[in-house]
C-alpha cells in the first residue's frame, strides 16, 4: 500500500506537513492510514543488525525468565498485576519477537509494539535496578521507539513533536523573533518593581546560560520573569542564548534519533558561541 | 565406554566450555559500542570501573541489592541453589580423589555430610524454582520449555552424582549417567542461557559502567549536578 499523506515512514520537515498533521483532531485519519501502512522488512532487519549489538542482544537472550522486574514496574502494579504488564514480557513479545523473526513482522503487529513502547512503558529504567543481570527494558524500549518511528509507526501528538524540533529547534511552534520579543516584553513588565532587572540575551561569558521549555514563552511567560526576577534578586551573571534556548526533546521520545541529535546540537552550538561557565536547564 | 567418557570426551567437555565461554566474553566487549550504548566507557574508565566493581560485588551478596532485600525468598533460592552448584563439585572428596590420581594434585575436600547437603539443597532449590514457574503469574507468562530444560541440565548432575555416590542398584549406570550429565552441562554452558556464567559479570559490569559515569557515580567530582 502507498504510504498515508499524514502517516508514513518520513518525519515531519515542513511547516505544511505539520500544520496538515495538526488539523487531523484527534489524529483520526492519521491512524485511520495507520492501519493500511506496510512494513519495510528489509530495512527493518538491516537496521536491527546495523544497531543492535552486545549489550542489547546479550540482554534479550540472558533473561532468565525470572520475574524480578514485575514489582519494580509501576504498570505492572497499576494494572493489577497483569501478568502482559511485566517488563520482560513486554520486551520479549516485542522486539524478542521482531529479533526471532529477523524482521518479518506485518502492520498488526508493529501496532502493538507501538502500543507497547509508548502505552505499556515510559523508559523510566527502575526495572535495570532489580534485574539481577542488570537487563534494563527501559533502554531496550528507547530502542524500540526508534525502530518504530523509522517505519512511521509512532504516535500522532509524537510525530507532531518531533517535526516541531526539526522545524522551530523547539518542542512548539515558537521562532527565534517570538523567543526574543517575549524576552523582551517580560524584562519590561518588571521594571516597576525590579527596576534594574534585565534579561541578557547572547552575553558572552557568563557563569550561567539558562535554557527553557518551549512552553514557558508560548503559553507562561511569566516563569520566564519568576526566573529573571531569581537571578536578579541573587546577583547572577546570566544569559540566555537567542537560538538553542530549548533543551526538551519530544524528538528523542518518538524514537526520532536524527532530530534528538540536531535539538542537542542546536545548544551545544549555543554553548560554543557563548561559552557560559554552566548551562542550567528549567527541566 | 567409562574410560572414553572420562578421557577424551571429558577433555573435549572442557575444551568446549572453556574455549566457548572466552569466545563470548570476546564478543560481548567487542560487541560494545560507546555511541549506540551511550556510555563513555574509555573517557571516563576509572568512574565506569568503579561503578562496575560495585555493581557486581552488591550483587553477588544475598540481600546486598534492594532487589534482592524486596524478595528474600528467591534470594535464598538462588543463592543456595548456586553455592551448592559451584562449592560441591569443586571440593567434592571424590573428584579431588580422581584429581589426585590424574594429575597429581588436590585441592581441600569438603566432609561429605556437607556434600549431601549441598547437594540435596540444590535439588530441593531446583524443586522450588519448579514450582516457582508454575504457581506465580508473573513468572508462568515468561516461562518456556527451554527454562525446564536448563534447570534439568543443571540438576541432573547432583542427581544422578547422588544416586551414584550411594551405590544404588545399577551403581554403574548412575555414575556413567553422571559423567555425561556432566559433560552435558559443561558444553551446554557457553550455547545457552547458562552462559550467565561469565555474562553476568559482563552485563553487570556494563550497566555499573554505566551508573558509576553518567547516572550518578561522578556526582560531584567534575560533572557540575
Amino acid at each position: 500500500m502507498p504510504e498515508g499523506k499524514l502517516c508514513n515512514k518520513k518525519p515531519v520537515e515542513t511547516i505544511e506537513e505539520l500544520q496538515a498533521l495538526l488539523a487531523d483532531n484527534r489524529g483520526i485519519q492519521y491512524y485511520q492510514e495507520m492501519d493500511e501502512l506496510d512494513v519495510d522488512k528489509k530495512t527493518l532487519w538491516t537496521a536491527i543488525q546495523n544497531t543492535c549489538k552486545s549489550r542489547m542482544r546479550t540482554w534479550l537472550e540472558i533473561c532468565a525468565h525470572c520475574g524480578l522486574c514485575a514489582d519494580s514496574c509501576y504498570l505492572y502494579l497499576v494494572n493489577n498485576r497483569d501478568p502482559k504488564q511485566v517488563p520482560a514480557y513486554k520486551i520479549q513479545s516485542t522486539l524478542g519477537q521482531i529479533i526471532k523473526r529477523k524482521g518479518d513482522v506485518d502492520n498488526t503487529f508493529m501496532q502493538m509494539v507501538m502500543d507497547t513502547a509508548w502505552a505499556k512503558c515510559s523508559c523510566c529504567n527502575r526495572c535495570g535496578m532489580y534485574c539481577p543481570y542488570g537487563i534494563d527494558i527501559g533502554i531496550l524500549f528507547g530502542y524500540v521507539r526508534g525502530l518504530c518511528f523509522s517505519q512511521g509507526f509512532v504516535p500522532w501528538e509524537l510525530k507532531i513533536g518531533s517535526g516541531m524540533h526539526r522545524i522551530y529547534k523547539a518542542q512548539m511552534d515558537v521562532t527565534k523573533e517570538d523567543w526574543v520579543e517575549t524576552c523582551e516584553w517580560m524584562e519590561e513588565e518588571q521594571q516597576d518593581d525590579y527596576p534594574d532587572l534585565t534579561i541578557p540575551i547572547d552575553k558572552e561569558g557568563a557563569d550561567i546560560m539558562y535554557t527553557l521549555n518551549a512552553r514557558e514563552p508560548k503559553h507562561y511567560p511569566y516563569d520566564i520573569a519568576e526566573a529573571a526576577i531569581l537571578f536578579h534578586v541573587a546577583g547572577e551573571n546570566w544569559t540566555v542564548p537567542s537560538e538553542g534556548w530549548e533543551q526538551t526533546s519530544l524528538a528523542m521520545f518518538a524514537g526520532d534519533w536524527a532530530a534528538c541529535k540536531l535539538q542537542v546540537e542546536n545548544v551545544y552550538a549555543a554553548m560554543e558561541r557563548l561559552k557560559p561557565k554552566r548551562v542550567v536547564g528549567t527541566e | 565406554m567409562y574410560q572414553f567418557i572420562t578421557g577424551p570426551l571429558l577433555w573435549l567437555s572442557f575444551a568446549v566450555f572453556f574455549i566457548g565461554v572466552i569466545v563470548r566474553i570476546v564478543r560481548y566487549i567487542r560487541g560494545l559500542h560507546w555511541q549506540m550504548d551511550r556510555v563513555a566507557y574509555t573517557a571516563h574508565l576509572s568512574a565506569g570501573m568503579k561503578g562496575a566493581l560495585r555493581s557486581i560485588l552488591y550483587w553477588l551478596f544475598p540481600f546486598g541489592t534492594r532487589s534482592w532485600r524486596a524478595k528474600p525468598g528467591m534470594t535464598l533460592l538462588i543463592f543456595i541453589f548456586h553455592i551448592g552448584l559451584i562449592i560441591t563439585p569443586i571440593f567434592l572428596q571424590a573428584h579431588n580423589i580422581i584429581l589426585n590420581e590424574r594429575w597429581g594434585f588436590s585441592l581441600w575436600a569438603l566432609p561429605e555430610s556437607v556434600a549431601d547437603i549441598l547437594t540435596i539443597a540444590v535439588i530441593i532449590t531446583v524443586i522450588f524454582m519448579v514450582l516457582r514457574r508454575i504457581s506465580f503469574p508473573e513468572v508462568r507468562i515468561l516461562t518456556t520449555a527451554y527454562d525446564y530444560l536448563l534447570l534439568l541440565i543443571a540438576v541432573a548432575p547432583f542427581v544422578t552424582g547422588l544416586l551414584a555416590t550411594y551405590q544404588v542398584s545399577g551403581y554403574k549406570f548412575w555414575l556413567i549417567a553422571h559423567v555425561l550429565c556432566g559433560e552435558i552441562m559443561l558444553i551446554a554452558i557457553p550455547f545457552t542461557k547458562l552462559s550467565h556464567v561469565v555474562l553476568f559479570f559482563m552485563t553487570r559490569a556494563q550497566l555499573g559502567m554505566d551508573y558509576g559515569i553518567k547516572r550518578g557515580g561522578m556526582k560531584g567530582k567534575g560533572l557540575a549536578w
